[in-house]
């Protein structure tokens, strides 16, 4: 057991993280030496607008959160109490203006969800030391900036960012190639150097013209692609679609590297998305443990979960996810405390008998530990979310009323409630799109599908990720997909996007030279 | 109720004789009407203006000339476009309503006009804008014999 | 500077480039800017966002809690999220992006490329509701001038590294605290009256008058950019006319006909009594649909040569166009007033006409 590593907390902050973290290791939490620091809101704020990391790459989109979270504040609808960092060591950084008590219930928060870093299974493969890799990650796309124009490496971003969640999130751990060299870059493949300065350009102005340099290399892929090459690949429909294009789409060195450098920190921040309710539940479900055994009043005890949500001000009827994660857990723990779960159990439909069994069986605690180490989001409700749960709670279903444009309650049946969260939850609420064909039409055109389950795609932000897309690829691109119950194939060729409803619904790749008129 | 047949009488009585434009002018007890007359048939008449006089009273006040505004602006139901009090000008001693909102034909918008002043004089236009022209000019109203039989007697309701 | 300050700024370059680029909408669209009162505004700005694929919202759904029967209606589409921990996939948002007044002046000018206005160099201003005339350093407390001081305080602050933007707490220690006295101080100020004359009458419509209060903010927006003061007065009229509060400008309607040298001569009134050419750079701005009583115009077109462009920096005679298409007005000033450089006439047909006649009156650029 390592000593709490305090920095340079002044003495009282210094005494709490001392006995906060010998509480925390008394129940039996497990992580990382953590550091904390503490800075001012605005500080705080910046840390954030990075996602935690102060050495992230440059870009605008940083400056945007910025924006948002001070307005925000400003206008009291966001506060950030706290921030966790999965990293070994753990760095935490404190608002300055909290009080004590609230930092105490701060720190144990913490620990709480380093904890969970550390435990959970979904986490396993993230990189430990991404404190450092960010810093790396920034050096080098600075460095690309320095050498191909700010402009031209920032636009090269935002059509990764486009791209950022069409990764494979449930796949055993990340596929990698083999380590590009840094430094390496092969002469006849760079383009001119663009020593533009701070150019004042709208987001919207320009998708940049590949200049004459990135044809050769296209044409050099071209002949490649000629040679020996199934006719249609990949075998299997690609989920990593940014995995496919940094194998097979004409990038230059650079731009190979910043998007690896994209894909590598998705990576990164998935899991903290699967598990957000859980990860948030367990960390207040150890602060509220942990303040409850001083001898607080009760009084005193935030409802952590309602401050600290990260949302916008909670509106009427909304849920707060946060609190569904530590009301979950709780009821996990009492009933498996009280015995209540297994065949039994679930045949019983005595509601007196069920509300009264207790079998003294006392599990709840290592129940709650083990649900901490391999469940996501996901599983979790998927296993525990109850009828008798959603009742308590005054769950309810809500959908879209396409007539009037409003959210309605849709019901308060328990089947279509666990539906709904389900589908919010898998693969972050966001549609699920692979590669099906890298060759299409044996031009080595780019085919997409995306495995539909009800809803419909915004048309509008798909049409303009596909713009992303073909910057890439640079030949045309297809986004097979279905709209209003039709089968549709979105695509853009470079300067024109189309939509065409599919007749048959075909997942084949289309023959040679159909064309349609 | 007597004006109306007195209309009627006179522009049946001499449908093909009058030469046209021309004004018809018809007394009623002390009141007058004046019809401006651009194009006559059997089912309508096509008039540059109407203007109807009241004679009982010297002078009229403006919460008067009001008054009869708004009583017109509740009967005369029937037109392309209902009509409202739009001003009433104390100093200028008028009271002004035009269509409630123009009727949009093509690219060219009309819409009545109807002035009240404090001589007792109720003048009744159409008006026309042109898409991008600068202002308006007027333009015959169209209506049947029987609207124009009716409207005249509203105005002359109106006004006592 | 902060690390964060690079992608600040980018970010606010990029804003300022995308609000320029669609000036022209945000101009026609009035309502879409969101004015708080204070020194920002709000814009929405949907394309700055990155794409990326994520549903819409037919047949979405998620999960609330509390009470309520089925069909309960919970919140509006674009309302934040649709479902629960779904923070890094939200439902379609519009991006509001803050800008200060002075931001969106800047870039009002240098699309429309509006000449700087150089005021009359004038002595020095002081409120015409004061007693005293003048500013020194010592002196009772109950006649502490706050204005003067605060900014001197925050001008010891900025110097000194104190000052916090984001947390402007700014307080007058003892030798900031300035007191006004007897005598006269002699730094000049620039200060601007700007006088708001509209057409109240009963032909004036709801859509008039908005497209008239789209101009004012713009004009107002332009104006405060350009002078350390700016003073606001609003006349309405129909054929009498009088001073009224910004939301009765806004609000009223008359039915008694149209005079309009009543609000001209009320105008010349005010400016006589309270804002001197010596001491203030005048803007008169008059909104009408140009139907005036005939008889009228000849003494609207005296008042203006006689009285009021001898005095205005700015006369601003802009029409909005009846449905009822009657407007002479305009006519009768163009051909009364031949290439006279104050003076900016301006047809504004509907929103889409706003740009150009914010345009035409600020193009002036006195």
């Amino acid at each position: 057991m390592s000593i709490a590593n305090t920095h340079d907390l002044p003495a009282d902050l210094r005494a709490i993280q001392l006995e906060t973290e010998g509480h925390a290791r008394d129940y039996g939490l497990d992580f990382y030496e953590t550091i904390f620091e503490v800075l001012d809101y605005d500080e705080i704020s910046e840390i954030a607008a990075f996602g935690g990391f102060p050495t992230r790459y440059p870009h605008w989109r940083f400056g945007m959160e910025y924006q948002q979270l001070s307005k925000g504040y400003r206008y009291g609808l966001q506060k950030i109490y706290e921030m966790v960092i999965n990293n070994d060591p753990c760095y935490a950084y404190l608002l300055r203006c909290n009080q004590l008590v609230d930092q105490k219930l701060v720190m144990a928060h913490v620990y709480g969800h380093n904890d969970f870093f550390k435990n959970n299974i979904w986490f396993s493969q993230t990189n430990r030391k991404m404190m450092d890799e960010t810093a790396n990650h920034g050096t080098r796309i600075r460095s690309y900036m320095e050498r191909f124009g700010e402009d031209a490496v920032e636009s090269f971003i935002d059509s990764c960012l486009s791209l950022e969640n069409l990764i494979d999130v449930y796949s055993p751990h990340i596929k990698r190639r083999e380590p590009v060299d840094r430094y390496d870059f092969q002469e006849g493949e760079e383009a001119d150097p663009q020593t533009s300065k701070f150019q004042s350009k709208a987001y919207m102005d320009g998708f940049i013209n590949p200049p004459s340099v990135l044809k050769e290399a296209q044409l050099q892929q071209e002949a490649e692609r000629q040679k020996a090459k199934p006719s249609a690949f990949p075998e299997q429909p690609e989920r990593d679609v940014l995995l496919f294009l940094l194998e097979h789409a004409p990038l230059k060195t650079w731009q190979h590297d910043v998007l690896a450098i994209i894909r590598e920190e998705a990576y990164y921040f998935a899991p903290q998305g699967q598990t957000k309710i859980m990860n948030e539940g367990w960390a207040s479900f150890w602060h509220s443990t942990i303040m409850t055994q001083k001898i607080l009043h009760p009084s005193e005890l935030l409802d952590y979960a309602d401050h600290h949500s990260g949302t916008m001000a909670t509106q009427p009827g909304r849920l707060n996810p946060y609190k569904l994660g530590i009301e979950l857990l709780r009821d996990v723990e009492e009933r498996w405390n009280k015995g209540q779960f297994g065949p039994e159990w679930e045949e019983c439909d005595d509601y007196e008998t069920k509300r009264r069994w207790d079998t003294q069986a006392g599990l709840g605690r290592k129940k709650i530990f083990e649900v901490r180490c391999i469940h996501n989001d996901v599983t979790f409700i998927d296993t525990f979310l109850t009828q008798d749960f959603c009742k308590r709670y005054q769950l309810f279903s809500f959908k879209h009323n396409d007539q009037n444009e409003l959210y309605e309650i849709e019901s308060r049946e328990f089947k279509k409630i666990k539906e709904r969260l389900l589908f919010n939850l898998t693969n972050f609420g966001q549609p699920i799109i692979r590669v099906r064909d890298g060759n299409y039409r044996n031009r080595g055109e780019l085919y997409l599908g995306q495995e539909h389950f009800g809803v419909d795609l915004r048309l509008d932000y798909a049409q303009d990720t596909i713009r992303h897309l073909h910057r890439l690829w640079t030949r045309p691109v297809h986004l097979e997909t279905t709209v209003d119950g039709r089968p549709t194939l979105l695509s853009f060729d470079g300067t024109d996007h189309s939509i065409r409803p599919l007749g048959g619904v075909s997942h084949d790749a289309e023959p040679k030279d159909r064309r349609r008129a | 109720m007597t004006l109306s047949r007195k209309i009627a009488a006179a522009l049946d009585e001499n449908t093909r004789a009058y030469n046209l434009p021309c004004v018809v002018t018809l007394d009623d007890g002390p009141d007058r009407i004046n019809l401006e007359i651009t194009s006559l048939d059997s089912v309508g008449v096509a008039l540059d203006a109407l203007e109807y006089v009241a004679s009982d009273r010297k002078e009229w006040t403006p919460e008067a000339l009001n008054a009869w505004g708004e009583k017109l602006s509740k009967s005369v139901s029937y037109l392309l476009e209902p009509l409202k009090v739009l001003e009433v000008d104390g100093g200028a001693g008028l009271a002004q309503l035009r269509s409630a909102s123009p009727t949009v034909r093509g690219d060219v918008r009309g819409y009545y006009e109807v002035r009240l002043d404090r001589q007792g004089i109720c003048r009744f236009e159409r008006y026309v804008v042109d898409p991008g022209g600068r202002g308006r000019r007027r333009t015959p109203c169209h209506l049947t014999r029987e609207v124009v039989e009716r409207l005249a007697d509203d105005i002359a309701a109106g006004s006592s | 500077m902060r690390k964060i300050d690079r992608d600040a700024n980018r970010f606010k370059q990029i804003v300022r480039g995308k609000i320029k680029s669609d000036l022209r909408k945000y101009i026609t669209h009035g309502e879409l800017i969101g004015k708080t009162g204070g020194e920002f505004v709000s814009i929405p700005l949907p394309q700055i966002e990155i794409p990326e694929f994520r549903y819409g919202d037919k047949n979405r759904g998620g999960v609330g809690q509390g009470p309520g029967d089925v069909g309960t209606p919970i919140g509006r589409s674009g309302e934040g999220e649709s479902g629960p921990g779904a923070g890094e996939a939200p439902g379609q948002h519009i991006l509001e992006v803050e800008l200060t007044m002075d931001d969106l002046a800047q870039i009002l000018g240098e699309e429309l490329a509006l000449p700087r206005i150089e005021p009359k160099g004038r002595a020095n201003i002081i409120e015409e509701k004061d007693k005293y005339t003048g500013i020194r350093q010592a002196g009772p407390e109950s006649l502490r001038h706050f204005k003067r001081t605060y900014k001197k305080a925050l001008k010891r602050q900025i110097a000194s590294s104190q000052y916090n933007p984001r947390d402007p707490l700014v307080i007058p220690i003892r030798e900031d605290k300035l007191y006004r006295s007897w005598n006269p101080i002699t730094s000049p100020q620039f200060n601007a009256v700007v006088l708001y004359l509209m057409d109240v009458s009963g032909s004036m419509t709801d859509d008039q008058k908005e497209i008239v209060r789209t101009e004012a903010f713009w004009i107002d927006t332009w104006l405060k950019s350009q002078y350390d003061g700016v003073t606001t007065r609003y006349i309405i009229h129909d054929a009498v006319a009088r001073e009224v509060d910004e939301h009765t400008f806004y609000h009223t309607r008359e039915s008694g006909g149209t005079r309009i040298s009543s609000a001209y001569n009320l105008a010349n009134k005010i400016i006589e009594e309270s804002h001197s050419p010596m001491d203030w750079n005048i803007y008169v701005l008059h909104f009408s649909d140009g139907d005036n009583w005939g008889e009228d115009n000849r003494q609207c077109i005296g008042l203006l040569r006689d009285q009021l462009l001898p005095k205005c920096n700015l006369f601003g005679y802009g029409q909005v166009e009846s449905p009822y298409g009657s407007g002479e007005f305009y006519r009768e000033l163009e051909e009364a007033f031949e290439a006279v450089p104050n003076m900016a006439l301006s047809e504004i047909r509907n929103k889409e006409g706003i740009y150009e006649s914010i345009k035409e009156f600020l193009g002036r650029g006195r």
